[in-house]
């Protein structure tokens, strides 16, 4: 007899859908003919899933007894003998009660299929034993109910019942999943969007049998709320030369404004034909300092290795620095490859040459001779001169004196080039004054004895001098050229800057400061009356030392150290100064605009806040007034009865005013930063007791479930009774009369959560930011509300916890207070 | 037959304490916490007067107000926490009797209540009080058993505040009464009168107790000082 066929329903956590599906596959085989019953299915009271069953035949179930409770289990005998060609089993993983054939259900299953029947079941990605370990540090959460993979794997069919975590939040929040009073802390905790986003992550990843490569890396995600999804990481690519730093610095600005993580990675270029001498000291040294991750790696394609490490570490951007010395170029080739394979990656290419200037401007400014230039070119025709009269006059026989005119000419020519005009005039007298006296005849005179020779030395000086001039015009000519294309790059990249910080001018002043060959270039402000430095490129220098200074507009200069500048350079600078007032200017607007809008919201947000306040204040007053004069009257003589009835509205009303009296004195200490925690290691259930003995609960019935076994938790035991206080306050009010509020407790992953559950209209979503951030909408006709929830999220941020609103299953408000654990005393 | 009030207001304590009080002096009381629901119910059973709040969730206490003059002329008084004079003075043009605001007296609202369904005196003949004694008949004014000379503008105000004694009589409504249709006085004449008549009848008329001024909205003459 051949086993049967297993088919697996894999979910990413309850309520997904498999037992729908399964049933789904079930009547499909039906109808094509099978004989299929229902072995075991679990509806946990969802009215869909029941329906799903319809007619189908079912096996009975076999009931069990355990410490005085019935339990029912499948009936694996009944099974074996009603002998069906398809189970439909639920739950794979589920544990059998005491008594049963075998410990748990999967060896049932086993057995099932040995007999020659197929099964359909379903299990949830939580109850696999390979990633149990991973999904309780996601979670938080033990399970103790596991499946061994491999029986898993065996299965014929695996398919995944595939659900978005934002879909499946909402199916819990109408209470598809499960009632509203079956969630307690650590439900709800399972059911957060990263927790659930995690999950489904790691079912894909065990369909595609890739678990263990990602293991390390859903171990190392503790923080699993924040960093899942959405978290962006930037790659740098450092090169392990003096332009690092630079690269990392821009990088790192990048990566904390985005709030990005930072991965620095060297490529060694293992196929390259010399070693360069890269030093990664620095880049490993600042990576820490950044708080990223550095990685050296080799390969003989940089670039491919680059793209396939990003991709490894899911990076999101590439940046890499390209600048202008001779290592960079022999990477532009790179540069051009990763842009190429990162077809989904951004990738920055930022300029890190400024950080060299001097090299540039050897390169830069050849046709402007420097006294240094001119005093070598000196130095070397008084070198060269000698040398060549010496070695022209030993080989004087066998050389024309044509010959000797031409190599001196060469000469002079070589350092006119070198030197400029006045060192080839100098050498080209020199030079003619050496031919007169070594090599034409007479020799060791200046005479010159016949004529032709006479004209050969001053055609000679002629030329020479001639040939300097040429020379020098057209060095001249090159350098102005060079200039003029390092101008136009300048200003192309201004222009292409719109600095929306002051950052971005940064790069702008350090190509000025390369251009220029100076020190120091910066941007002075003037802030009450005193110009002081607001950017810098290059070393700090006196004050009084920087000598070229540019208005941008009446509070700021760019100012130049040690420059010497000609009509052209300050035109260049002045377009680049009119470029930084652009950006400043814009930047002001900027500002300015956003603090227009701060101050309207936050006079908006005052208005309703009064306006609420007010009302909430007189309401209680009216009614205490209308009370009290009551009393007053005499024109009625009031019964003890009557007189009791006054008195206690009176109270009533005195509470709810001291109440909201306490909450805006708290809610103005929070906003002034005057409130400071003193931490005590308390009870939970203490808190909570002491908590609702100050609250009016309106009536309501307050269904309390909190574990005995409680460690204690570190925190301000007032602040945290406020809390608690202010939240099931709330619930109270708004909660129908006939539902009770429910007050759950318990350990989750992270520490301790307490929810407090009502059945009233919930805050819909975009009024709890609302809340959260301050008070409360602005025309929320329940006026009010929003005070002691905002005064209670405040206290818990203050006390290290966080105040979450999830919807009720079901309709109404949950508002889960979470605490961070602590260690015990 | 006792008369039936209807209170709106969505704070049950004030409806409590409103429908003690009121039914301790022997009205009908009917309480409603929401406007649609009280419109609903001065459809079907309309009430000698309505106590009406101007917050109300839902449809406001203004548009209660609207529609419940658009179909009848039932006496309104309107509560409201709002200090504001705008919404008052909507509130009386939107056609309200008389306005309190919270937090109010229970006195007051029992003797504005009173003076709003205490029949208007359709022929006044004499009203005296602990200061001064008006007789309307001969036009005599007396204060102290001293005769009091009073113009005809000053008895034509007289005869308007006190026959409407305890309730609010608007400026506009003083000069309609006073001056007819004729040209319109402006208020500040008005006030110029009512000084004069405080100072001819008032003991104390920086400090009046019988003619009372509701700043910005009219005055109110008090029979009795309260």
């Amino acid at each position: 007899m051949s086993r049967g066929t297993l088919r697996v329903y894999l979910g990413l956590a309850p309520g997904v859908g498999k037992t729908f599906r399964m049933l789904d596959e079930g009547w499909r085989r039906r109808e094509r003919g099978a004989d299929v019953v229902v072995g075991f299915v679990e509806t946990h009271g969802r009215a869909l899933t029941a329906a799903q069953i319809r007619d189908m035949e079912t096996v009975a179930r076999k009931a069990y007894e355990y410490r005085g409770t019935e339990i029912q289990e499948m009936d694996l005998a009944a099974i074996l003998a009603r002998r069906p060609q398809v189970a439909l089993v639920d739950e794979l993983a589920h544990t059998n009660a005491p008594g049963a054939k075998n410990e748990k259900r999967w060896q049932d299953v086993e057995e099932l299929l040995e007999a020659g029947i197929d099964v359909i079941t379903t299990v949830n990605i939580q109850h696999l034993e390979s990633v149990n370990d991973v999904v309780e540090k996601i979670t938080g959460i033990v399970q103790r109910e596991t499946v061994p993979d491999a029986i898993v794997r065996k299965a014929e069919q695996i398919e995944l019942v595939d659900i978005t975590p934002e879909a499946l939040r909402r199916r819990m929040a109408h209470g598809n999943i499960y009632p509203a009073e079956k969630i307690d802390a650590s439900l709800s905790n399972f059911f957060r969007s990263g927790n659930l986003t995690a999950l489904r992550e790691l079912s894909l990843l065990w369909l595609a049998d890739r678990v263990e490569d990602s293991l390390k890396k859903y171990l190392d995600d503790h923080d699993i709320k924040e960093s899942w999804e959405t978290r962006e990481r930037l790659i740098v690519a450092v090169t392990g030369t003096e332009t690092d730093e630079a690269l990392l610095r821009r990088a790192a600005r990048m990566a904390s404004r985005t709030g990005a993580e930072l991965f620095a990675v060297h490529v060694i270029d293992s196929g390259a034909l010399q070693k360069r001498d890269a030093d990664t000291t620095l880049a490993r040294e600042l990576t820490i300092e950044f708080e990223g991750t550095f990685q050296e790696i080799m390969d003989e394609d940089v670039a491919t290795a680059l793209v396939s490490f990003a991709r490894s570490e899911r990076g999101t951007q590439i940046v890499m620095g390209s600048s202008r010395n001779r290592k960079a170029i022999q990477r532009t080739g790179v540069i051009e490859k990763v842009l190429r394979l990162a077809r989904d990656l951004d990738v920055h290419i930022i300029a890190v040459g400024g950080e060299k200037p001097k090299r540039i401007w050897r390169r830069r400014k050849i046709g402007i001779y420097s006294w240094r230039r001119q005093l070598v070119g000196l130095v070397a025709a008084a070198v060269l001169l000698p040398l060549v009269t010496f070695a022209l006059s030993q080989v004087r026989a066998n050389v024309s004196e044509s010959t000797v005119f031409l190599v001196f000419l060469a000469v002079v020519l070589g350092v006119a080039s070198w030197g400029g005009i006045v060192v080839g005039l100098v050498a080209a007298i020199a030079a003619s004054g050496l031919e007169n006296y070594f090599f034409v005849k007479p020799l060791h005179t200046l005479e010159v004895a016949r004529p032709d020779d006479a004209v050969a030395i001053v055609a000679f000086l002629l030329f020479a001098i001639g040939a300097s001039i040429v020379v020098n015009l057209f060095a001249q000519r090159s350098s102005e050229a060079e200039r003029s294309k390092a101008e136009a790059e300048i200003l192309a990249r201004a222009a292409a800057t719109v600095a929306t910080t002051h950052d971005d001018l940064v790069p702008l002043l350090d190509s000025l400061r390369a251009v220029f060959a100076v020190p120091t270039v910066a941007l002075l402000e003037r802030r009450d009356g005193e110009w002081v430095p607001e950017l810098l490129s290059g070393e700090e220098v006196d004050p009084a030392l920087l000598n070229a200074r540019f208005e941008i507009d009446d509070d700021h200069v760019l100012v130049m150290a040690g420059a010497s500048l000609d009509n052209q350079d300050r035109q260049l600078i002045g377009a680049f100064a009119g470029r930084v007032a652009a950006s400043i200017e814009s930047q002001r607007r900027a500002h300015e605009t956003a603090e227009r809008q701060a101050i309207a919201e936050t006079d908006a947000l005052r208005t309703g806040l009064l306006k609420a306040v007010s009302h909430d204040l007189r309401t209680p007053l009216a009614t205490i007034e209308a009370n009290v004069s009551s009393l007053l009257q005499t024109d009625v003589v009031w019964t003890l009865n009557e007189q009791h009835g006054f008195l206690v509205s009176v109270d009533r009303e005195v509470h709810r005013l001291t109440r909201l009296v306490t909450n805006l004195l708290d809610a103005g200490r929070l906003e002034a930063n005057l409130v400071t925690p003193r931490m005590l290691h308390v009870a939970l259930d203490d808190l909570v007791a002491s908590a609702l003995e100050t609250i009016d609960t309106h009536g309501r019935v307050l269904d309390i479930d909190l574990p005995d076994d409680l460690p204690l938790i570190e925190t301000d035991p007032d602040l945290a009774e406020r809390v608690i206080a202010n939240v099931v306050s709330n619930a109270c009010r708004f909660g129908p009369p006939d539902q009770p509020i429910r007050i759950n407790g318990g350990a989750t992953g992270h520490g301790f959560e307490l929810l407090v559950i009502d059945r009233g209209p919930g805050i819909p979503e975009k009024k709890r930011a609302a809340i959260m951030a301050s008070f409360q909408d602005l025309n929320d006709e329940r006026s009010g509300a929003g005070l002691g929830l905002s005064v209670a999220a405040g206290f818990m941020t203050l006390l290290g916890g966080e105040l979450r609103f999830d919807d009720t299953p079901g309709g109404g408000l949950t508002v889960a207070l979470e605490l961070a654990r602590t260690e015990s005393p | 037959m006792s008369q039936s009030v209807l209170v709106v207001d969505d704070d049950v304590q004030i409806l409590r304490v409103l429908r003690i009080n009121l039914e301790a002096r022997g009205y009908l009381v009917t309480t409603s916490q929401n406007g649609s629901d009280a419109l609903r119910f001065v459809r079907d059973n309309p009430p000698d007067i309505v106590i009406l709040d101007l917050e109300l969730p839902g449809t406001s206490g203004l548009e209660v107000l609207e529609s419940l003059r658009s179909s009848s002329d039932v006496p309104v008084i309107i509560l409201s926490a709002r200090g504001g004079d705008p919404e008052k003075l909507l509130a009386l043009d939107e056609g309200a009797n008389d306005f309190l605001a919270k937090p109010f007296s229970v006195g007051d609202l029992i003797m504005r209540v009173r003076a709003i369904l205490g029949r208007d005196l359709a022929e006044l003949s004499t009203i005296s009080t602990t200061d001064f004694t008006l007789n309307f008949v001969d036009s005599l004014a007396s204060r102290g058993g001293e005769h009091v000379a009073l113009t005809d503008v000053e008895w034509k105000i007289l005869r308007v505040l006190v026959r409407s004694s305890g309730r609010l009589v608007t400026e506009r409504q003083l000069l309609a009464g006073v001056f007819g249709d004729g040209p319109p006085e402006d208020e500040t004449h008005l006030r110029h009168h009512v000084t004069r008549i405080r100072r001819k009848l008032e003991p104390e008329p920086a400090r009046p107790r019988y003619f009372r001024t509701e700043p910005g909205i009219g005055y109110r003459f008090y029979g009795t000082s309260v």
